[in-house]
């Protein structure tokens, strides 16, 4: 426990001495999520219309999962240059274990900033978004899918060194992914998106967030499985990248 | 006590097919300072990490307190601080203290233990005043000590150190190589490296010397730089170039090794008297007479060169 606290401490220091950037940030983010309000508002006359609170909450599990992920492959990508990532190697917890310390605590760190951000819109536009209690099942399960992906993202790093450009790919092909309406498609491709990261959870929260019916047993399941296999995918590709590391000593290499 | 037993540890690398380590064993006992030297490139980085686990042996096996670590070295993790390549081990814009609590933490102190230790250490090394001042506002020096504090933080029973004095004026030198000695005396066991011989020298009880990835010598410092200034050895200035028959005289007590026409560097033979030595120099134009004491720069010289030439 006393690592994860460690953590934690670390990244309050860091937002407590660089403070100015991250409050501009966050602005930059409050000012995206009002442009994505107002624009949605706009077009939602005829084509969004009730699907406008399904937009703005899923845009905020985007940019939760996306700064999370990106974070997280930012952060050991830059920790393995300066060799701190040797050293944490070092300490007496498991690489499996380091790596989930970092992703539990950029999550909190991103679902704060999320959830304060979410506030200060719905304040600002007077548009105060109900979510259905059932909702935080799926949200819940979406973040454990996003350790499985950090721990991917980790793995690439760790293989690869440098994958900036990889990061902003993944982000936009993962933002369209996310947007496709799977819940409107057939019963083949509804399973065939469990499949794909977080995809069944994102349906679930639209259909809920909109009032539709919808199969909750399918949708529970679907999302249960989903957070497994990444979670899953995410330690056994992480297993075999450590390994490949050490095997030929190309941790500290950058 | 064995602390650590390094046993035939051998290491190819697979992409440059390179031999970097070959059947390596050493041991470090409790309260031993092992100087572990090499010229670049010999394996001592390589050797290190095989042994915290970064890097997997081709064969060989580790112990740590009579636990067999080769495959899973949490053991030896959670009783050995490390600071590898200079001050690599911090967070560079977080101050001194931050890092304590962050490197204290992972090593399962609490904030408040964290901070304590940290104080002490800071305070040893005269830097308590530093303590909330960012890691890149600090000197090379005081960042190189920072980093040896944060591998202290736990009060580790093994502590591996490569190139601890990377950096360092000789004040800090000095408190480092203080540090070092009482650590040992309180019997924890170190191990380093350095390419600093006279550093190794004042602070190690044990050497190794690594070259080609082969260990070619390990012995004791002590007992091989007695072995090594067995015989008396004088450097002698003349006046003037001594004539043939002068240097044949010179030779009937002493082995010499020419270093100019003035300068000879003399060593008594076997058997030799020192009295009949400087009765003989005393019949020649000396003008100046030095005693000449070798270290582990001579040792180092002759089995590194030998293995280069081969």
């Amino acid at each position: 426990m006393t690592s994860f606290k460690a953590e934690l401490w670390r990244q309050f220091y860091l937002y407590k001495r660089y403070t100015f950037n991250y409050i501009s940030d966050f602005f930059l983010l409050i000012l995206m999520f009002m442009a994505i309000f107002w624009g949605g508002s706009l077009v939602g006359g005829g084509v969004l219309g009730k699907s406008l609170n399904a937009l703005v909450v899923g845009y905020v599990l985007w940019s939760l999962i996306q700064n999370t992920i990106s974070q997280m492959g930012t952060t050991v990508m830059n920790n393995a240059k300066s060799g701190i990532l040797e050293q944490q190697y070092l300490m007496p917890i498991s690489s499996k274990r380091l790596f989930l310390n970092k992703s539990i605590v950029n999550i909190i760190v991103s679902l704060a900033q999320a959830i304060l951000i979410l506030i200060v819109v719905m304040f600002f536009t007077n548009h105060w978004i109900k979510f259905p209690p059932v909702m935080i099942i799926p949200f819940l399960l979406a973040l454990v899918v996003t350790v499985g992906l950090g721990y991917l993202i980790v793995s690439l790093v760790l293989r690869f060194k440098r994958i900036g450009s990889t990061l902003i790919i993944f982000q936009y092909i993962y933002l369209g992914v996310l947007l496709i309406n799977f819940e409107n498609y057939n019963d083949i491709t509804k399973y065939l998106s469990c499949l794909l990261p977080i995809c069944p959870m994102v349906s679930w929260m639209r259909l809920a967030i909109n009032n539709k019916p919808y199969n909750i047993a399918f949708y529970f399941g679907g999302s249960l499985f989903n957070a497994i296999l990444w979670v899953l995918i995410g330690l056994f590709v992480f297993r075999l990248t450590d390994k490949y590391v050490k095997k030929n000593g190309t941790l500290s290499l950058y | 006590m064995t602390l650590l037993s390094v046993n035939n540890i051998s290491k190819t690398y697979r992409k440059t097919k390179k031999r970097a380590v070959s059947d390596v064993s050493f041991k470090v006992n409790a309260g031993d300072i092992v100087a572990f030297l090499g010229p670049n490139g010999a394996g001592k980085t390589t050797t290190l990490k095989i042994i915290l686990n970064l890097v997997s042996p081709d064969k060989g096996s580790i112990f740590f307190d009579g636990k067999d670590i080769t495959n899973n070295n949490l053991f030896l993790l959670k009783n050995t601080g490390v600071l590898l390549e200079g001050s690599k081990n911090m967070f560079w814009a977080l101050s001194p203290m931050e890092n304590f609590i962050y490197w204290g933490g992972q090593r399962g102190l609490s904030k408040k233990e964290a901070k304590k230790r940290g104080e002490e250490l800071l305070k040893t090394f005269g830097l308590l005043d530093k303590k909330y001042t960012s890691i890149t506002m600090l000197s090379r020096g005081m960042q190189q000590i920072i980093g040896i504090c944060c591998a202290m933080i736990a009060k580790p029973r093994l502590l591996i150190l490569d190139e601890p004095t990377l950096g360092l004026d000789i004040n800090a030198t000095q408190i480092m190589t203080n540090s070092l000695r009482l650590l040992s005396k309180s019997g924890v066991g170190i191990l380093i490296t350095t390419h600093q011989l006279d550093f190794a020298q004042e602070v190690a009880n044990k050497i190794l010397l690594i070259n080609h990835g082969k260990l070619v010598f390990s012995d004791s410092v002590k007992d091989s730089l007695e072995r090594l200034n067995k015989r008396i050895i004088f450097e002698v200035a003349f006046s003037r170039t001594l004539t043939a028959k002068e240097v044949e005289k010179l030779l009937i007590y002493c082995e010499e090794l020419k270093k100019t026409d003035k300068i000879y560097r003399l060593s008594g033979r076997e058997k030799t008297k020192l009295t009949e030595i400087l009765k003989m120099l005393s019949e020649l134009p000396v003008i100046k007479i030095e005693t000449v004491t070798r270290g582990l720069d001579e040792i180092f010289k002759y089995y590194i060169g030998r293995n280069n030439d081969d």
